[in-house]
């Protein structure tokens, strides 16, 4: 009996299965550059021996200066990635400024060349693992800073060192004149940490929060059904939402008008904090009759967590 | 201070970094077979497209990418024979959190079997039905005829099938 060959189909099928769960280190693009600068300073430091023994006359010595760098031409660099990571500690990351008109910051000795502003609102600093350790929380734009919807939160420095967060966001140009702002901090999930809240999108009347959470020491935006969590704050007249973490479990709120003139269906989702992810674990509905300031549907809209907040004030 | 004059590089260079970091490394995992020296793979890749950027500028950074992650994959693999036939096993790094997802990564089927068959059956195979391209573009990425890609991708399938029907 001959066995059967495999499908194309199947085969990648297997492959992407194999690989679905592969996801970049937290820091991984800071090793990135931390690598790069190591390797453009031994490119200069290379560069001056080489000038130095050439002057000198030396040149045997000034080819074995350039082997011994790894110069072009006389072999590749030789460093791996794994040694530097090995060797080299964590160093402030180049940032882009948000706005060209903020002031510049001071920079701590050994930096490189940046220029940062720190807005209320794009950067702060807090306790994120509940370990007494401040962190300095930033917000970054990949790209143009007013039409990206790149984003980067940076934490440092966090007990594995600086760590960098891809997210995505409205862009700056549509959510004038912030783009996304670091609603603040609460011990959300209740386990002693600080989860972090940042607005990532807003209309005239309703704010998008997303939530980022130290999961094993690495920062992790959470995610809600495998999507990165967006959470509803405030609304118009008919429709709105909200959340709250005062109980163990994450509650989310929302109503919208229901199906007859004079109703209105409120929802109340209750989300498990379950490391990097909010699991759904209860979805309760009901339907209101009443005028929209009705109290009972006031139940369904705004936050209720600690101290936040939404940023605009006003809901 | 004033702002490093090569800081839009950098800007666009995070950009590559958020686009196509993840896939590319998915990319070398399936390559090489397993999470460190993928990581490892991927961040040289992108130091020496970021390297490059800085003398000339880079018509496809992502074509770019792709060949460097091949061409240092394979390194890979002959720094891991000659380490395996010379060298000692060196003592295991402490267990971190992404250990785990190593350990799972190595104890794939698939991926047992994709270290099984020959590295040009491996790489036409990925890049083929992981990767989606066309047969042109893996002759020119592995260097050699679309001729023999075909053969390539033939027989590495074959003995994926019997590889994993066994398993």
């Amino acid at each position: 009996m001959t066995t059967p060959p495999l499908r194309p189909e199947r085969l990648a099928e297997l492959l992407d299965g194999a690989v679905r769960h592969v996801t970049a280190r937290p820091d991984a693009l800071d090793r990135i550059r931390r690598g790069v600068r190591h390797r453009r300073a031994v490119r200069h430091a290379a560069a001056l021996a080489l000038t130095v023994a050439v002057l000198a006359g030396g040149g045997a010595t000034a080819a074995a200066v350039a082997a011994d760098h790894g110069q072009s031409g006389l072999g590749p660099p030789t460093a791996g990635a794994a040694r530097q990571r090995a060797t080299v500690g964590p160093t402030p990351v180049t940032t882009t400024a948000y706005d060209a008109g903020a002031p510049a910051l001071a920079l701590a000795p050994g930096s490189v060349a940046v220029r940062t502003v720190t807005p209320a609102g794009r950067s702060g600093t807090w306790d994120i693992g509940g370990d007494g350790r401040q962190a300095t929380v930033t917000i970054v734009p990949v790209g143009n800073p007013q039409t990206t919807f790149k984003f980067l939160l940076v934490v440092y420095p966090t007990r594995l060192g600086k760590q960098t967060v891809p997210f995505t966001a409205t862009s700056v140009l549509d959510m004038p004149p912030d783009g996304p702002v670091i609603v603040g901090v609460a011990d959300a999930a209740h386990d002693g940490g600080q989860e972090l809240f940042v607005q990532v999108d807003r209309g005239c009347c309703t704010e998008f929060w997303t939530v980022f959470r130290l999961v094993n020491g690495h920062v992790r935006q959470m995610s809600m059904s495998g999507q990165p969590v967006r959470l509803g704050v405030g609304g118009s007249v008919t429709a709105g939402g909200g959340f709250s973490c005062e109980g163990r479990d994450l509650e989310v709120y929302g109503h919208q008008p229901g199906n007859t003139a004079d109703t209105f269906l409120a929802t109340r989702d209750t989300y498990r904090w379950v490391g990097a992810a909010l699991v759904l674990a209860s979805h309760q509905e009901k339907t209101i009759r009443g005028a929209p300031a009705d109290p009972e549907l006031a139940n369904y809209s705004g936050v209720s967590c600690a101290g936040l907040s939404a940023t605009r004030g006003e809901l | 201070m004033i702002e490093s004059p090569d800081q839009q590089d950098l800007d666009d260079f995070a950009a590559l970094y958020v686009g196509h970091y993840e896939r590319l490394l998915r990319l070398a995992v399936l390559l090489v077979g397993d999470m460190a020296a993928a990581e490892d793979v991927v961040q040289e890749a992108f130091i020496r497209v970021h390297r490059t950027l800085e003398s000339r500028p880079l018509h496809s950074p992502l074509a770019y990418l792709r060949q460097a992650v091949v061409n240092l994959a394979r390194s890979e693999l002959r720094r891991r024979l000659v380490r395996l036939r010379h060298a000692p096993r060196p003592m295991p790094d402490a267990a971190s959190a992404e250990e785990g997802a190593c350990a799972e990564i190595s104890r794939q089927e698939v991926i047992l079997a994709l270290r099984r068959i020959g590295a040009r059956q491996r790489e036409a195979v990925v890049l083929r039905f992981w990767a989606d391209l066309p047969e042109a573009e893996i002759a020119e990425l592995m260097g050699v005829s679309v001729g023999a890609v075909k053969g390539y991708i033939s027989r590495g399938l074959s003995r994926l099938g019997l590889l994993l029907e066994a398993s």
